[in-house]
């Protein structure tokens, strides 16, 4: 008995110890600490305790994620219009080594084109039904089908369909305002036009002309007329893609705020997505800077 | 001009004396100098002497430099800084980083706090099993096996 008592109290010197050497920390310093570790560590911790678990799939920690700049991600959708089931979703990261490329870090293999992105989330259909998913979290989600006849139009609206089909003007969102982007002068003159609804009620818009700074003019120089508008990011940048393969394959970054435009090379899109009948591929791009989210789904 | 000092006292009675801008790095310490008399010692009671000497090592190394001919804050100087703040948070023990960490987050010093919260992210969490988080943490298990059994295979993928 003297020597478990012994024990416990040698066990219990040693906790106390332990837990001198290592303060508590308060839970809003957690929250803090958390905020700066990737999705998938996140993911696993959810397994530490309950409480973890439930801080970080709430509201609130979600939104403080997202106000942490993480890396900047991109996807890039490869449909196979021959055969649905060879397209596949690519997700590339910056390359440490070479700056202003991207490098292809994985292959979500997935059934599917997908229309948008949001705030982190992809939404695309499948066999009519909407489907959301969160490629930081793998979390996916399949809502239920509009009513049938309907569906398609309906579906494409609310994702967001781009109703501008001029090929220089695109519709795109910036600083929580719906823009225009005319950029049929940008090949020969480098401009831009930024038309901003600035208030939707009285229907006024407001012209801003984006002059590109004359060292980087090369760039675009009679080639990016054939390069299409993809959206914006949170941050204030739209990306040009081409709209055929080409290896090596570029892809240009324009920051509205700094008036900045960056060519950036894909690196390591597999051989055969670009190769192989290109005609009958199809393919699209998303891009999540600072947008990752740990959002839970409920459904 | 004549430069303004201002004196520290840590929880343990050791007095660190500084200049002004070193100290007021800290969103908390002009808050203490407003409620005090600002010529009378500011006693910090969270912090101890050991802790209080690393948090004004740090702040003397990144105090912004307003004199001379403005020459310092060209981007070889970031990066100096960069390697500097590595080496500085390298150099310490898990305790020290933990109070560290409190001290920062008590004196508001948000470059501090950001590079400790960083740092303990990145070198005692990130790359750990669940089971060496809650050991460093002190965190309870507050699972049963069950429990925990349906977290893991909810986020298996995140386990590869």
């Amino acid at each position: 008995m003297g020597l478990s008592f012994r024990l416990a109290v040698i066990q219990l010197e040693r906790k106390r110890r332990r837990r001198r050497c290592t303060p508590e920390i308060p839970m809003d310093v957690m929250v803090e600490i958390l905020t700066k570790l990737p999705v998938k560590s996140l993911m696993r911790f959810k397994c530490v305790s309950n409480l973890w678990s439930s801080l970080i799939c709430s509201q609130y920690f979600s939104k403080r994620f997202l106000m942490v700049p993480s890396r900047p991600c991109l996807y890039m959708c490869v449909s196979d219009l021959s055969d649905y089931r060879n397209s596949v979703i690519l997700s590339l990261a910056p390359d440490t080594c070479t700056p202003s490329s991207f490098v292809v870090d994985h292959d979500l293999t997935m059934e599917c084109f997908v229309t948008q992105n949001l705030h982190g989330f992809m939404c695309y259909t499948f066999l009519g039904k909407p489907r959301i998913y969160n490629p930081a979290t793998r979390q996916l989600v399949t809502l239920p089908a509009i009513r049938p006849g309907e569906g398609k139009n309906n579906l494409h609206f609310c994702f967001g369909y781009d109703p501008v089909n001029d090929q220089t003007v695109s519709l795109i969102e910036y600083g929580g305002k719906a823009n225009v982007l005319d950029y049929t002068h940008l090949g020969d003159k480098g401009m831009m036009d930024l038309w901003v609804l600035e208030d939707a009620g009285n229907k006024e818009w407001s012209r801003k002309t984006l002059v590109l700074q004359p060292s980087q003019l090369h760039l675009v120089n009679n080639n990016i007329i054939t390069f299409k508008v993809k959206g914006t990011t949170q941050s204030g940048k739209v990306f040009f893609v081409p709209a055929v393969f080409s290896s090596p394959f570029h892809v240009f970054c324009y920051d509205l705020q700094s008036n900045d435009m960056r060519k950036i090379e894909l690196k390591g899109i597999p051989d055969y997505r670009l190769t192989k009948d290109t005609a009958a591929k199809c393919f699209d791009f998303m891009f999540m800077d600072q947008s990752e989210s740990i959002k839970y789904l409920h459904t | 001009m004549s430069k303004k000092n201002i004196v520290l006292k840590s929880s343990n009675g050791i007095i660190f004396e500084v200049e002004e801008a070193v100290a007021l790095q800290s969103e908390t310490i002009p808050y203490m100098i407003e409620d005090d008399c600002a010529n009378d010692t500011i006693p910090l009671a969270n912090v101890t002497g050991d802790i209080l000497a690393l948090v004004i090592e740090y702040c003397k190394k990144h105090v912004v430099v307003a004199d001379g001919d403005g020459g310092g804050s060209s981007s070889s100087s970031q990066e100096d800084l960069k390697n500097w703040d590595a080496q500085f948070m390298n150099d310490l023990d898990q305790s020290k980083i933990f109070n560290l960490l409190l001290a920062a987050d008590f004196l508001n010093i948000k470059t501090l706090f950001d590079l400790t919260c960083q740092f303990v992210a990145d070198t005692m969490i990130k790359g750990k099993s669940v089971e060496e988080v809650r050991r460093t943490l002190n965190i309870e298990k507050d699972y049963t096996s069950e429990e925990e059994a349906k977290a893991r295979q909810e986020n298996e993928w995140a386990f590869k």
